[in-house]
Formats: C-alpha cells, sequence, structure tokens
C-alpha cells in the first residue's frame, strides 16, 4: 500500500481572508465575499459584481516597495507560498533539489498583456516581451530548485496540481512538492468575456445573493479570484521532521467530456468516470465518502449536470452525502478554485464542520441532493470528495483525509 | 551533441514506446487553408463556430496529432498534453484595440477559451474523441519540457493508456517583429504519441522508445540540452540514434532507437 500523503502547509489568499483562519471563520460562517466590483469602469460590463481582492498583504520577506511592484498575481503567490512553507516550516529545506513545485494555471501571459495593456503598453504585439510565469518571482524568492510543472485544465487546474504532486512525491521524484495555483481574474477583459459569453450573473443589484449553485434562480457564476498554496510531503518524511499534518491526499481522478470547448455535457458519464476513479485510486468506498464538496458553479447547466451525475455514482447513498459549493460565497476562481476549495476542505476537516452552499433558498429539482443549505452542519468527517471541472471538457475529483 | 549522460539518473526509470511520431511547420499566411483542410481528417469534425475560433497553435496541433496517431486505432482511454507558446497573440491584439472603441462590448467570448494553455488539448480530446486526461504544460519559452514532465506523471498513475504530446510555437517568436510582419513566419508543431513500455519487450524493441530517468538527489544539474521545440525539430523521424534532453533539473529524457 502506498505511504500516505500528507499536506503539512498551507497558505490562501481570496476575498474570503488571508490565512487559513481568516478563511475558515468566514466560511463557517456563510458569508458572502461577492460585492459590485470597483477596480476599474464597469459601464458596458453585463456582469459588475465579482468576489476580488482589493489588495494582498505584504510579505515580510522582502521589501515593500519590492513586493508592490510585483503585479497582484505575483504578490499573491509570494503570500500563499511564503504563507504555506512557514506554515510547514520547511525553508530550510527549499534549496535542495529534492522540492518540486506543481502548480495550475489559466494562461499568465494573457493577463500579463492584459496588465501591460492597461498601463499604456504594447507587450502584447512585441513577441519577445512576454514576462515569466507569475510563478517565477516567488519560485525565484524561495530558492526552490527542483522539477517544476505548470498544469492548465482551466478551472480544474489545481485539483490536477495537487494530485500530480502527490504522485511525484510517490514516484519518488522529490521529497517535499509545493502545490496549489494563485489566479488574479477580476479584470477589464476577463470580465467582459465571460460576461460576453453569457457565463456570468446578471443579478448586479444583489451581489451576494448572485451566485446562487443549485438554487432555481441562478444565472451564471460570479468571477473570483485568490489561491491557496499546499506543501505536500510523504508521511514518513514529514514524522522524521516532527511536521503537523493538515490533512491527507488519498487520491485522484481525471476524464475528459471530449463534448465542447465551453458546454458541459448532458450526458454526465465522463464526470462519473473522474469521481469513480478518484474513489478507486483512494481506496474509498462509496458509504466512506462523508462529503462532497460540489464543482457548483451556479450555472444552469453544469449545476444540473454535476448532481446528475452524484446521484448515478452513489446511486442509494446520496441522499446520505452531504454536498455544498463555496463559491455560493467565493465566487470562481478559476484556475485556483480547487485549490480554494481544497482549503475548505481541511477547514471541513479540521474542524468537523461542512460549509454551506449560501443562497439556496429554492432547490432546482433536477439538483437534488443531500444540500448543505445556507447554514453549517457539524459532522464527523473522514474523507471528502472535491469535484472540479473546467472548460476543454476536463473533469477531475480529489479524495482528501482527516489528519 | 545531445548524448551526454553525465551523472547518477538512475533512482528512477521508466520506458515508453513511440508509436508514432510528426513534426509539421507552416507559414503564418498558409494556417487559413490548413484550418480548413484539416477538418475533414478529423475522427469528430469540428463544427464551423468551433473550427474559426480556434488559435493558429489549435490548427497545427490538430494537424500533428492527425499524422502522430494514423496508426492508432483507437484513442479513447488515451490522453492528451499540448504545451503551446503563449497562444493568442492576434485575437488579444484585436481585442485590446476593440477594447479602446468599444469598452466590453468589443470583447469577443472566445477569447478565453480558445486562446487559453488548456485549449489545444481541450479542441484536440473533442477532434479525437479522446476521454483520458487533457491538459496544458508550459506555455511559455523555455517551459517545453513542462508537457514531458506532466506526461509521464499520467502514465506513470495510470491516467491513461497512452499520450499525444504536442509542442507549437512560432519559430521566431523571440525575434523583435510586429503583427503587421507576420506572414512569413512559421510556426511550428511536433508530436509524439507513447504507450508505457511493456516489460517483456524491453530488449527486443521493435519500436523507438522514450526512457526518463530521474535522481532526486542529484548533486548537480545533468548537462545536457534542454528540451525545447528547436531541439526535438533535430531528432530525425525515424530515431535512429540516442538522443538526450533535460526536462527538468534532475530529469532526463533520452530517445532510443528500435533495436531490431
Amino acid at each position: 500500500m502506498d505511504e500516505e500523503i500528507w499536506i503539512t502547509g498551507v497558505g490562501v489568499g481570496c476575498p474570503m481572508g488571508f490565512s487559513l483562519a481568516e478563511f475558515s471563520k468566514l466560511l463557517l460562517e456563510g458569508k458572502s465575499a461577492v460585492r459590485k466590483v470597483e477596480l476599474f469602469d464597469i459601464t458596458n460590463h453585463p456582469s459588475q459584481i465579482a468576489a476580488y481582492i482589493d489588495e494582498v498583504p505584504a510579505s515580510k520577506k522582502i521589501p515593500n516597495e519590492t513586493f508592490r511592484s510585483r503585479s497582484k498575481a505575483e504578490q499573491l503567490y509570494i503570500h500563499c507560498m511564503g504563507q504555506a512553507i512557514a506554515d510547514a516550516d520547511i525553508e530550510k529545506e527549499l534549496t535542495r533539489k529534492n522540492c518540486g513545485l506543481l502548480l495550475g494555471t489559466g494562461s499568465d501571459w494573457l493577463l500579463s498583456w492584459e496588465e501591460n495593456f492597461f498601463l499604456g503598453g504594447d507587450n502584447y504585439k512585441l513577441p519577445g516581451r512576454e514576462t515569466a510565469p507569475y510563478f517565477q518571482f516567488a519560485k525565484d524568492l524561495y530558492q526552490i530548485e527542483g522539477p517544476v510543472l505548470q498544469v492548465s485544465t482551466a478551472c480544474a487546474s489545481a485539483n490536477h496540481s495537487l494530485i500530480f504532486g502527490a504522485n511525484w512525491l510517490k514516484m519518488g521524484l522529490v521529497d517535499i512538492c509545493i502545490v496549489g495555483a494563485c489566479s488574479i481574474n477580476v479584470t477589464p477583459i476577463t470580465l467582459a468575456s465571460f460576461g460576453n459569453l453569457r457565463a456570468l450573473s446578471r443579478r448586479n443589484d444583489a451581489p451576494e445573493q448572485a451566485s446562487r449553485p443549485f438554487d432555481k434562480g441562478r444565472d451564471g457564476f460570479v468571477l473570483g479570484e485568490g489561491g491557496a498554496i499546499f506543501i505536500l510531503e510523504k508521511a514518513s518524511h514529514a514524522k522524521n521532521r516532527r511536521a503537523s499534518c493538515h490533512g491527507k491526499i488519498l487520491g485522484g481522478g481525471f476524464s475528459s467530456d471530449a463534448f465542447h470547448p465551453v458546454i458541459p455535457n448532458p450526458d454526465t458519464s465522463q464526470i462519473e468516470i473522474a469521481i469513480k476513479n478518484a474513489l478507486n485510486n483512494s481506496q474509498t468506498n462509496l458509504d466512506a465518502v462523508d462529503y462532497i464538496n460540489a464543482h457548483g458553479t451556479s450555472t444552469p447547466v453544469g449545476d444540473a449536470g454535476e448532481a446528475n451525475a452524484i446521484r448515478n455514482v452513489f446511486a442509494n447513498q446520496f441522499r446520505n452525502i452531504p454536498v455544498s459549493s463555496i463559491k455560493s460565497m467565493a465566487g470562481h476562481a478559476l484556475a485556483a478554485s480547487s485549490a480554494i476549495e481544497a482549503a475548505a476542505c481541511l477547514v471541513a476537516l479540521q474542524q468537523q464542520a461542512i460549509p454551506p452552499t449560501i443562497n439556496l433558498e429554492n432547490l432546482d429539482p433536477a439538483c437534488d441532493l443531500n444540500h448543505v443549505a445556507n447554514t453549517t452542519v457539524e459532522k464527523k468527517l473522514k474523507r471528502v470528495v472535491s469535484n472540479s471541472f473546467g472548460f476543454g471538457g476536463s473533469n477531475s475529483c480529489i479524495v482528501l483525509g482527516k489528519a | 551533441m545531445f548524448k551526454i549522460v553525465s551523472e547518477e539518473i538512475s533512482s528512477g526509470n521508466t520506458s515508453y514506446q513511440i508509436l508514432g511520431s510528426s513534426k509539421f511547420t507552416v507559414l503564418n499566411s498558409e494556417i487559413a487553408k490548413l484550418r480548413t483542410e484539416i477538418n475533414p481528417s478529423l475522427p469528430n469534425p469540428l463544427t464551423t463556430s468551433i473550427l474559426k475560433y480556434l488559435d493558429d497553435q489549435t490548427v497545427i496541433a490538430l494537424q500533428c496529432t492527425h499524422e502522430a496517431t494514423k496508426d492508432i486505432k483507437n484513442l479513447a482511454n488515451w490522453g492528451v498534453i499540448v504545451s503551446p507558446k503563449h497562444p493568442g497573440r492576434k485575437r488579444v491584439s484585436g481585442a485590446f484595440e476593440k477594447f479602446k472603441l468599444e469598452s466590453a462590448w468589443g470583447i469577443s467570448p472566445h477569447l478565453v477559451p480558445v486562446d487559453s494553455l488548456h485549449s489545444p488539448s481541450g479542441i484536440i480530446s473533442l477532434a479525437y474523441q479522446i476521454n483520458g486526461i487533457n491538459l496544458g504544460a508550459g506555455g511559455f519559452a523555455g517551459m517545453e519540457g513542462h508537457a514531458l514532465l506532466a506526461g509521464f506523471t499520467s502514465l506513470e498513475n495510470n491516467f491513461a493508456e497512452g499520450l499525444i504530446l504536442i509542442w507549437t510555437g512560432y519559430r521566431e517568436e523571440f525575434s523583435n517583429c510586429n503583427l503587421d510582419s507576420t506572414n512569413s513566419q512559421i510556426l511550428e508543431g511536433y508530436a509524439l504519441a507513447i504507450t508505457k513500455q511493456k516489460s517483456a519487450d524491453t530488449n527486443k524493441r521493435t519500436r523507438a522508445g522514450l526512457n526518463i530517468s530521474w535522481n532526486k538527489n542529484a548533486k548537480n544539474p545533468a548537462f545536457v540540452a534542454p528540451l525545447s521545440l528547436e531541439n526535438l525539430f533535430q531528432i530525425p523521424d525515424n530515431f535512429q540514434t540516442d538522443w538526450t534532453f533535460q526536462i527538468a533539473i534532475n530529469v532526463l529524457a533520452d530517445f532510443i532507437p528500435a533495436s531490431i
């Protein structure tokens, strides 16, 4: 049997808080972080609301002036990575090549071109002016020397990074692996593109009620941003240095719809395969699943599809398994969403409490599940499942365990 | 020139069979023609509304996939990993200009779905009806090794039966030419179709192989050329000699000829 993979450090930065403790508090209080966008002119934007970060807290690692000279996405990586490294107390290990970095992403260059464009630049026109990926500054700052991998499966990216990272440890490629994702998404072009795609909620006059997964009145997702970074180690490595365990990565599974670049397949068999693969990979019986953190974006088609897949996989057990979507509070952080949701799963496992789906007032019959609606529920939790699906038809599912 | 296996890269080792490969170049001015020509040959032809918005790098990735997988009957349980180099420049350029004039109204809803790192692999999974893992890796010049890192992680953990690995990019991406003079630019793509080597085949390979080896405790970085699109293009089509590339600080990739 494979050795356990422990999560020994966590760093969080999102509109719901800049530490696991802050995030945990708002999450279990059921507080929405969605509000009117005030970062830029939102005239003509079909969706004018988001869950966004005003300012990333300064880092003690570098002078404030240097920190503020970096882009918000780079600041977020510095914050989350620094917090996770400090939490795991592994900084002295990081100049070794046996520490890997495996991150999920969307498309850093598109955002860096946009950032530069709004500062009056034209980097997008001139090949060779691409800046480094956003994680690079933090990687250099912490002198991470081992293998580096950046993967993208759109909104499922971070799940892939966590599962791949756990496998790098099992394969013996590294002894420590830094995984997760950070994503700054609330920008004029991204908000406009998703808005014009009709993917976003237009409930502009009631921001806090706009993200309502599984509710009859849902009308699209709310753009979010943020990130979470995790330090992974084999249990033996962690025990040798007396590290504490936040939770365990027990396994994961993937599949592809092969149906449409954007639209989820109404035939949910591939989602079901991803969940089944994750359960098999983690040797988890159906009745051992204590909670499902749903992808639950608040889109009409996506939520109904996911609910159908959960019902099909868990059959007559589905009513015993509580389900919630924290996107109702945190919005949809795209490539980083499954990192933030993995942090939410750790909160649930540590606090033995399930964060709710807020705004779930009128359940869509097509989304019939055992929902944790509007209020946190206390429950003994040992194994939890987190689903994430992305554009391009990528489906992912991760199984996390209690420390 | 790349055959320099320097040190103890040996704590982990895995081998794959190369079932197909392809390299393809096209002038920027010829991409529109390729875009329409490729579609009938796809197992699941794309609708016009999808085809017309594809990034150029996705178009050449489709062409490379076609060539590399022509001898493989069923790709349903395979996966696809694509490492493009910052796709989307053309569309983004237009988007920014339109944003200046029309603000949010001028922004295409297709921008994120078709120009992101995940986009080429998503389209290939659709066109070839691939239900295994599909993902983008790297995305920046110099990060081409990420596709192989993601690939061997996937195969070693049985996330796919086999993998199509694809690298794409403009040859002169780093030259200082602007968009008005790109018609003579060359777009390149390279693809490999690989599966795990069966142990019985190890000493009698009927096909070229790819060996990945790693050592997490390597004292010094291996002195080997990095895996890049440019370097991949130097490998002869028949893989008749060994070629070794570095894909991470302590991970090497050896392309090995067939033994019979």
